[in-house]
């Protein structure tokens, strides 16, 4: 079932594009639910995984805002500590990121923590994966320097 | 080899980057992670995905009976078919090549009553010259 299979990898996506937990719920759970009312009628989808990322692009996407504003949190952490690193620390890392602008931090996060490559972001950002690459080099500096002014 | 290498397979792609950026990206792999699906809304997503299942009809049988109208000239086209193979197997069994053979007839044993086979000297001359 797609939902066990995609749905954790999703959500998290959907949280780095919307930031707030409710709206990354409604966004998946909007996706998932129209999929599974979807006439067979229509043509056999070949690359779920990336049909599923599109869709839930395309449906956080259809939230206006302004991508260079930092993203809305709430109380829920969407990026988590692992190893020696503190809740502290994830919590900052979390700022730094919903400060970056939308485009970048998008790429950041497939590329850092889903480990998608230039080509498979860009396909489903619909650019060339040039512009990815300038973008993620743009992000991770933008976020070195955060964290450098920072102390960190 | 770095850490890095063992675990990421498009390091390529990452080689461009300033050695500073690289090792940040080195250090938010290893320290942090995206957090997991809340579990209420696992679970609340796989009840509504269940819940819906049951509303959709199996692929085959949704081909067979479609539910989005009326398809007349596919059920005549189906009947028709059902017909034919009806008739052909009745044709194959009956008249056709796989038709049942009866078993050979075989002669009775001569008695006094079956005539004699005709031979030349039992032929009447007159019947011996016609020939």
């Amino acid at each position: 079932m797609w939902w066990n299979r995609w749905g954790e990898e999703l959500f998290a996506y959907a949280r780095g594009l919307l930031g707030r937990r409710a709206d990354a719920e409604d966004t998946v759970s909007q996706v998932f639910l129209a999929l599974a009312q979807r006439s067979s009628d229509r043509a056999p989808i070949e690359n779920p995984r990336a049909y599923l990322y599109t869709a839930v692009r395309h449906q956080a996407l259809r939230v206006p805002r302004d991508s260079e504003q930092p993203l809305p949190l709430d109380e829920d952490r969407w990026v988590e500590p692992r190893g020696t690193n503190s809740v502290e620390e994830a919590l900052d890392l979390e700022r730094e990121l919903a400060a970056l602008p939308q485009e970048q931090r998008e790429v950041v996060l497939l590329k850092v923590f889903q480990r998608w490559t230039f080509a498979e972001i860009a396909e489903l950002t619909e650019t060339s994966p040039n512009t990815v690459a300038s973008r993620f080099r743009y992000g991770i500096q933008r976020l070195r320097a955060q964290r450098e002014e920072a102390g960190r | 080899m770095t850490p890095l290498e063992q675990v990421d397979p498009d390091l390529d792609e990452l080689e461009g980057l300033d050695p500073a950026d690289l090792a940040l990206v080195q250090d938010l792999r290893q320290g942090f992670g995206l957090a997991e699906t809340p579990g209420e809304f696992q679970d609340q997503m796989a009840l509504q995905l269940q819940s819906l299942a049951p509303e959709l009809p199996p692929p085959l049988l949704q081909r067979l009976f479609p539910l989005d109208g009326f398809h007349p000239w596919v059920d005549l086209r189906n009947g028709l078919l059902v017909v034919a193979l009806i008739g052909l197997s009745f044709w194959l069994e009956g008249v056709g090549p796989f038709r049942p053979v009866a078993p050979p007839r075989r002669d009775p044993l001569p008695s006094a009553t079956t005539p004699r086979p005709l031979t030349s000297s039992s032929l009447t001359s007159s019947e011996r010259n016609s020939k």
